[in-house]
């Protein structure tokens, strides 16, 4: 698996050959009693052809970035700062029917619930023709052979049949197969996954991951793997963004990450992890709950369940900087961690 | 299931029975004895009598039930007492007028409520949106008869654009229908709307934005077509509502259809018409009740809910 | 004295049957729907007891019978008669109250009738349940879908035409609304706990029925009649106005809507007024149960 890392470091604000670049995004989200921001200020890379895993705890946050790139966002929520460019060009600047075209055929999303995300109504097939014929012209035949062959790929059998199978006929896995398939159909650019795995059967999971890393290979695919789960994280991805509380706290390439992780957080997520806890006599919790978002503590958002807590951390809020090379950390007291 | 169907079909016989029973029985013993309405009080005491053993009504009333149901089943109904045309070709004649204003009303009301339900959805809490939602308060308010006395008087009296009574001519069906179809209309839009929004709330819809579909494709192909179920079982209820409805359009608008029969032959005393099509009438909607019922168990329970809200 | 404190254990009595009302007053002020609704509702029953009460004493008949045949067809908003006068002179305001009252009448005689018949009927078939309630049950459902109209042709084909028969033809068939809302409601209270607790201490059935699960089903009952009044009124309208429904002297809303329909080119407020007082009748009663519905029961809000 092939990170095209660029050589130059990867700080913010720094141009190199990024496909995408998120820049201070901020999402508010108006409520009847004021308005609370689930993204806020996140700044992240993507590099081409790179797996970038997105781990954090419900509610950090995650899920609402990826909407957030993709401009799909719920009708009380809209995106109130920062930049996106995507490939040289801003996203959030595009027209709305850019944006239409834009999703789909270079950037494409696939979600959480197999069960839920496909159109109960429709054969796959139709389903499948449909997406190609929303971004190209191209003839029925055509339409089918390629649906049949990106099925194929993504490891459903006996694909010409199965196009006139209706979604209930597919057990979980495969759905998310064909959600695969639909979402690679046109050769996107970006493939956002949104907890890919989650609602699925563990033996199958395995075997989901694998085929986004083998789809990434042959296509030289970006993905952003979207996860609480830093085991899938650790399988696949080339670098990994830690969220809480939308804040990112943490960026490290992922065996960095899992070797020598810096922020607390991270540090209590690892540790709460059962295999890689290297016998200890009980499970690592990390105290207390995730904050609410609108009553988040005024300056570090983690600092009232920090073991590291020092009286900076109540007092201004940290930045996210870069440490080593290609190590970007959010705090102000990281101490290694004892493993 | 099965057993359900058997035990509902029963029940609708036993039903249709007794109806039977209480349209011979109640129309026998009602003041104004046939023989006394068809011919002059005043003639020979034979000729009435002569009449009255001609039309069976010297005969005990359970033997006169007994030859009516017979005559029914044979096809041999008899002829009008007031006219003396064979009820058969009254049926004909007006059963084919009520059906050319139902499909009108029909067309007219899924023609209409369909894509302004959608619409509404659509352009959900906009003033496109209040104002078909009013509209529809409308009409499911206002009493069908008045609503038929509003667009007389606007459409037929002042604007003169359209005819108010008959069948001659095909305008004549134009606010027969309208009428008709009002409530019908006013209730679908809302459920189509109430339908659509629920689906728009659900998860595959935001994969089709996710592929970069067109929004009016995912209106209106995939959003309609997953909200169309609770529709179709509204139709079944509905049915058996604009049958009552029909009567007094028909009566208004002095469209010869069923109805419009029944009510004439009633007020005129008619009773042979009078109870052929009751008994049809009352025949035909315990059939429509008998298969919403069925087709209810049958659809999806989830949808059975939605439906019974609006 | 025991079962009676279970019945307040359950219907939430916690606080005594006053803060309750006071509750639903509270509530139904917050609600401007049903606000509304009650408002128009009331203004109608005011009217409509004041018309009733001029068909009822002769004395009063010639507000509604005093034909001035110079002062024919007037508009609305003349003197001496609000709403103007009808063809023979007659004051229209006046004839249009007592239809009100007419309906007034048809509506509550409707449902005394048919509201306890169709809540003993759906109780009892709710509560015992088995081969009782498959029968009854077919019986309600078959009978509740019944277009209102036709049974009433075919009543009145075998009564005389008038308000007795409409009454009787409507109450044929609103009954099984009733049952069926109540058994449904019954079928579900059955399996709640403080009705094994009443029966284990040996409450008879009757009992139960009358004092545990009916009082439970008031709001419901509420929202369904005035739902069914409205039904009741427009359906005597209707029937009025083929002529099958209440005859003259006595006026219907919809025996005036008729009459006013042959004077539509001379003189349109003749059918006009009648018809919003009918239009306003039911959207007042309509709103009312809406409104009385979001307060007793959310679950059967409609989508929005």
């Amino acid at each position: 698996m092939s990170a095209a890392q660029p050589a130059t470091s990867a700080a913010i604000g720094v141009t190199a050959d990024h496909l995408l670049e998120v820049k201070g995004l901020t999402t508010t989200i108006k409520q009847r009693r004021g308005s609370v921001r689930p993204v806020d200020g996140v700044s992240f890379t993507v590099g081409r052809g790179e797996i970038l895993g997105l781990v954090g705890e419900s509610g950090c946050g995650k899920s609402m970035t990826a909407l957030s790139l993709m401009r799909l966002l719920p009708a009380s929520a809209s995106i109130t700062g920062g930049s996106v460019l995507f490939d040289g060009g801003d996203l959030l600047a595009v027209s709305a029917r850019k944006m239409r075209r834009i999703r789909g055929k270079e950037i494409s999303m696939v979600f959480q619930e197999p069960m839920s995300a496909l159109d109960p109504a429709f054969t796959i097939g139709y389903q499948l023709i449909e997406t190609l014929n929303a971004h190209e012209s191209m003839s029925s035949g055509e339409a089918r052979d390629r649906s049949i062959h990106m099925l194929d790929r993504v490891g459903i059998g006996k694909a010409a049949s199965r196009l006139d199978d209706y979604p209930h006929q597919f057990s979980g896995g495969m759905r998310q197969r064909v959600m695969l398939a639909m979402a690679l159909l046109m050769e996107p650019k970006l493939l956002l996954a949104d907890e890919p795995t989650t609602a699925l059967d563990v033996t199958v999971q395995s075997q989901i991951l694998d085929l986004i890393a083998e789809l990434q290979d042959d296509m030289d695919l970006s993905v952003i793997l979207i996860t609480h789960n830093l085991g899938v994280v650790h399988e696949i991805a080339d670098r990994v963004a830690v969220m809480y509380a939308g804040e990112i706290v943490e960026v490290a390439p992922t065996q960095t990450m899992f070797d020598n992780p810096l922020h607390p957080y991270t540090q209590g997520l690892l540790l709460s992890m059962p295999d890689l806890a290297r016998r200890r006599d009980e499970l690592h919790v990390i105290e207390g709950r995730v904050p609410e978002l609108n009553a988040l503590p005024p300056a570090c958002r983690f600092a009232p369940r920090c073991p590291n807590r020092i009286p900076i951390c109540e007092q201004k809020h940290p930045l996210l900087e870069m440490t080593e090379d290609q190590h970007e950390l959010r705090c102000y007291n990281s101490t290694p961690l004892e493993l | 299931m099965p057993t359900f169907i058997l035990r509902r079909t029963l029940y609708a016989l036993i039903l249709l029975f007794i109806a039977s029973l209480i349209i011979f029985y109640g129309m026998r013993l009602a003041p104004g004895n046939p023989g006394d309405v068809l011919l002059n009080p005043l003639n020979r005491i034979g000729l009435i009598e002569g009449l009255r053993h001609k039309l069976f009504l010297d005969r005990p009333l359970w033997e006169q039930y007994l030859i009516f149901i017979h005559n029914l089943l044979t096809g041999q109904p008899g002829v009008s007492l007031f006219s003396g045309e064979p009820i058969p070709n009254i049926i004909k004649q007006a059963g084919l007028n009520t059906l050319k204003l139902g499909l009108a009303a029909a067309i007219l009301t899924y023609a209409t409520a369909i894509p302004l339900g959608v619409l509404a959805a659509w352009k959900r809490n906009t003033p496109w949106d209040q104002g078909t939602m009013l509209l529809a308060v409308l009409g499911m308010g206002i009493p069908n008869f008045f609503l038929a006395i509003l667009l007389i008087q606007l459409f037929g009296i002042w604007l003169k654009w359209l005819p108010v009574a008959g069948s001659d001519d095909i305008t004549n069906i134009v606010l027969p229908a309208v009428v008709l179809s009002a409530e019908a209309i006013a209730v679908n839009l809302r459920l189509v709307r109430s339908s659509v929004l629920e689906e728009l709330g659900r998860d595959y819809v935001r994969t089709l934005y996710a592929k970069g579909l067109k929004e009016w494709r995912i209106m209106w192909i995939h959003a309609l077509r997953n909200a169309l179920p609770p529709v179709i079982a509204l139709a079944g209820i509905m049915l058996r509502t604009l049958l009552g409805y029909t009567l007094i359009v028909e009566v208004i608008f002095r469209w010869p259809g069923l109805g419009a029969t029944l009510v004439d032959a009633v007020i005129r005393r008619d009773y042979s018409v009078a109870q052929v099509l009751a008994l049809l009438l009352t025949f035909a909607v315990i059939l429509l009740n008998l298969l919403a019922d069925v087709g209810q168990q049958v659809v999806d329970p989830r949808v059975r809910e939605r439906v019974q809200a609006a | 004295m025991a079962s009676t404190e279970i019945v307040a254990a359950d219907l939430g009595f916690r606080f005594g049957r006053r803060e309750r009302i006071s509750d639903a007053w509270a509530l139904l002020f917050a609600n401007k729907l049903a606000l509304l609704g009650a408002i128009l509702t009331v203004i109608f029953v005011a009217i409509g007891i004041a018309g009733a009460i001029v068909l009822a004493f002769p004395s009063f008949h010639h507000l509604y019978l005093d034909q001035n045949l110079e002062q024919g067809l007037q508009p609305p908003l003349t003197p001496g008669h609000l709403l103007g006068t009808d063809q023979f002179g007659r004051d229209l305001a006046w004839r249009v109250a007592a239809g009100i009252g007419v309906s007034l009448t048809a509506g509550v005689a409707v449902t005394l009738i048919s509201m306890p018949v169709g809540m003993a009927v759906g109780a009892a078939s709710g509560y015992y349940g088995g081969a009782l309630d498959r029968i009854v049950g077919g019986l309600i459902d078959l009978t509740w879908g019944f277009p209102v109209i036709l049974v009433a042709v075919i009543i009145v084909g075998i009564l005389q035409p008038g308000l007795p028969a409409v009454i009787a033809a409507i109450s044929l068939v609103n009954w099984a609304g009733f049952a069926r809302i109540i058994r449904a409601q019954v079928l579900s209270l059955r399996e709640r706990e403080f009705v094994e607790a009443a029966r284990a201490l040996g409450v008879p059935d009757w009992k139960i029925i009358a004092r545990h699960l009916i009082p439970n089903t008031v709001g419901t009952t509420l929202v369904m009649a005035s739902y069914y009044i409205a039904i009741t009124v427009i359906a005597e309208a209707g029937l009025a106005f083929i002529g099958l429904g209440a005859q003259p002297p006595l006026p219907s809303l919809g025996q005036l809507i008729s009459v006013g329909r042959g004077l539509l080119y001379v003189d349109p407020w003749a059918a006009i007024v009648p018809g919003i007082a009918i239009a306003l009748i039911v959207l007042g009663l309509n709103t009312l149960g809406d409104g009385l519905r979001d307060i007793f029961d959310p679950r059967m809000r409609t989508y929005r």
